[in-house]
């Protein structure tokens, strides 16, 4: 009965990775089964309350807010991934370097990232995706560029541990390249911790993004994106206070599944250790 | 901390602070568009092409890149950061007039974030797997996914136009209208505490010298307050100085939300109305406060801790 007890232990991981992935589902079929268009505004329709045909109410041009609510899973989703994947990638191969190479390289990659980790949260980003113009490829690099030092500084210290081991020593005695080196030992070597830690990653990367399109320097009109709705949702307040209930509902369930879906993936490969938190 | 540590750590910071005085005038350096059509944007006038050009020489624009960041950085370090685009102030006076709203802020929902993460901590560690315990570690895992932004919104709504009880915004400084955005932060920040002071107090619980201190008949209540509390406390130092850190930043999108006028919202219609001396200037601030928290935080760290000053 070894299964079962397997099951067992994975319990959280098996039910918030099931919600997440209902979630994506979501996402990724909204086209097939909404019965309205996102972006195409019928005037005639603004400002209905919740209940009959609309759900969740319109918005101010009329479009269907339950739509856009489960639209913007599709863009807040992609785009998260998107940040994550680029933090992740140029995180790591900058970290890996710093920390293979040593010398003038590590010096130079470790004191930018320290000019980026001298900043407070969103600060930097929000400068940096307001200077290049508010649009969401812009908002993206933002946010990816004060957020690559926590995974280089992860992967380098990853890499520094394994780097004086005698199996390294053996394999360049050996003649291996640098290339293999790096492919064959140092890669599988830190993606597993680096790899957990976007994991739990995901809700904070998905609000940095909400919250950069809530000041307008994120996705511009129509996009459906809940940061973005919330922002015009305010104006709205009193009359519409629907406007921006549904949006912000939507951001905290999906946030709430993807921290629940990252922490029990955390546990299972690292029950005990948090080992980001030390960083 | 030895003097020659701190020292060390001040020429660190100092080296930092350069490469951020020149990131933040390679950002507007980089922007698309040139700074005078925007000084003239932000002010609400159409230049002609004349102006344009006799301004591009007035403020050294025809200078190569070099020269410029230079000239800009010797005029920083004696203490002008230019003037403001779009309302012709002095951006230092600016910043020191947004500064103290944020302190404020900062201070008070500190205070409140630590009166309610504390004893909810303690409960929870010394109550483990409790029903209080399952009650706030549930409560903590939502906390932490709840978006700043929209609790601030649903503050808003139900306390300011729903209940009439405060103000939407108001142009006074008083507790007032301090109350939602210090409650907004507050409630962001306490998750993560309430987790900390949890985590620490039952690494404390589970020491040998709880141990002993029972073994010696010692009450309960006297080994928590009197042994186990102080030493639990010690890692929220570090965590406390960067969030303090992070707070005095200002914190863009609650002072947004509630058009509070702290150093945030200042930092947020710079970027909108590309003000870039107030940015630029904004950006430095904000590092040079950021970095010397740390620094006091990490100093007073092995003032508190006893451990760490043999230990050199």
């Amino acid at each position: 009965m070894k299964w079962k007890e397997a099951l067992k232990s994975r319990r959280r991981l098996i039910i918030f990775g099931t919600l997440a992935l209902c979630i994506l589902l979501i996402a990724v079929l909204a086209p097939r089964f909404m019965p309205y268009d996102p972006v195409k505004a019928p005037l005639k329709d603004a400002l209905q309350a919740p209940g009959g045909a609309h759900l969740c109410g319109t918005d101010t041009m009329g479009r269907d807010v339950f739509t856009r609510v489960v639209y913007g899973a599709r863009i807040s989703i992609s785009n998260t991934m998107l940040l994550l994947g680029v933090v992740l990638v140029l995180g790591s191969f900058l970290g890996v370097i710093a920390g293979f190479f040593g010398g003038t390289v590590d010096t130079v990659i470790m004191r930018v990232s320290d000019i980026m980790i001298a900043f407070p949260d969103l600060i930097l980003a929000i400068a940096i995706a307001g200077i290049l113009g508010p649009n969401m490829i812009n908002a993206i690099t933002a946010i990816a560029v004060v957020s690559w030092p926590r995974y280089a500084r992860l992967a380098r210290s990853l890499v520094l541990k394994i780097k004086n081991r005698d199996y390294i020593y053996a394999a360049y005695i050996t003649g291996s390249r640098n290339s293999y080196l790096l492919r064959q030992y140092f890669l599988p070597n830190i993606l597993p911790t680096v790899i957990v830690t976007a994991a739990t990653d995901v809700g904070t990367f998905m609000l940095s993004l909400a919250s950069l399109s809530f000041l307008g320097f994120g996705v511009q009109p129509p996009t459906p994106e809940w940061g973005y709705m919330l922002s015009e949702g305010r104006t709205y307040m009193q009359s519409a206070p629907w406007l921006m209930i549904y949006p912000g509902i939507a951001i905290f369930i999906v946030v709430s599944v993807f921290n629940l879906f990252g922490d029990a993936v955390r546990d299972l490969f690292d029950p005990k250790a948090d080992v980001t938190k030390n960083l | 901390m030895q003097k020659k540590k701190i020292i060390s750590r001040l020429l660190q910071m100092l080296i930092v602070l350069l490469g951020i005085s020149f990131m933040a005038f390679l950002l507007t350096y980089l922007a698309p568009g040139d700074p005078i059509t925007a000084m003239y944007s932000a002010a609400g006038v159409t230049p002609k092409p004349e102006q344009l050009e006799a301004a591009r020489k007035a403020m050294g624009l025809d200078k190569p890149f070099i020269v410029q960041y230079g000239t800009w950085l010797i005029n920083c370090l004696h203490g002008d950061f230019g003037t403001s685009f779009s309302n012709k102030q002095n951006v230092l006076s600016l910043l020191m007039l947004r500064f103290k709203p944020t302190v404020r802020l900062a201070f008070f929902s500190m205070l409140l974030m630590l009166a309610i993460s504390i004893p909810l901590g303690i409960i929870s560690a010394v109550k483990q797997y409790s029903w209080c315990d399952n009650l706030i570690r549930v409560l903590n895992f939502l906390g932490i996914s709840m978006p700043g932004f929209w609790l601030g919104l649903l503050l808003q709504y139900i306390f300011a136009l729903k209940l009439h009880m405060l103000p939407v915004a108001s142009s006074t400084l008083d507790m007032k209208r301090m109350i939602l955005p210090c409650v907004t932060l507050a409630v962001a920040m306490t998750s993560k505490y309430t987790r900390q002071v949890r985590a620490s107090v039952l690494d404390e619980l589970s020491m040998d010298y709880v141990i002993g201190a029972r073994a010696r008949g010692l009450g309960k209540w006297r080994i928590l307050f009197a042994h186990v509390l102080p030493n639990a406390m010690l890692p929220l130092i570090t965590l406390l100085g960067i969030s303090f850190g992070s707070l005095l930043g200002g914190t863009a999108v609650v002072e947004m939300i509630f058009s509070y006028p702290g150093l945030g919202e200042m930092g947020v219609r710079a970027v909108r109305g590309r003000d870039y001396p107030l940015i630029q200037g904004f950006v430095l601030w904000v590092a040079l406060i950021y970095m010397l928290i740390n620094l006091l935080v990490d100093i007073s760290y092995s003032l508190c801790d006893p451990r760490i000053r043999e230990k050199r």
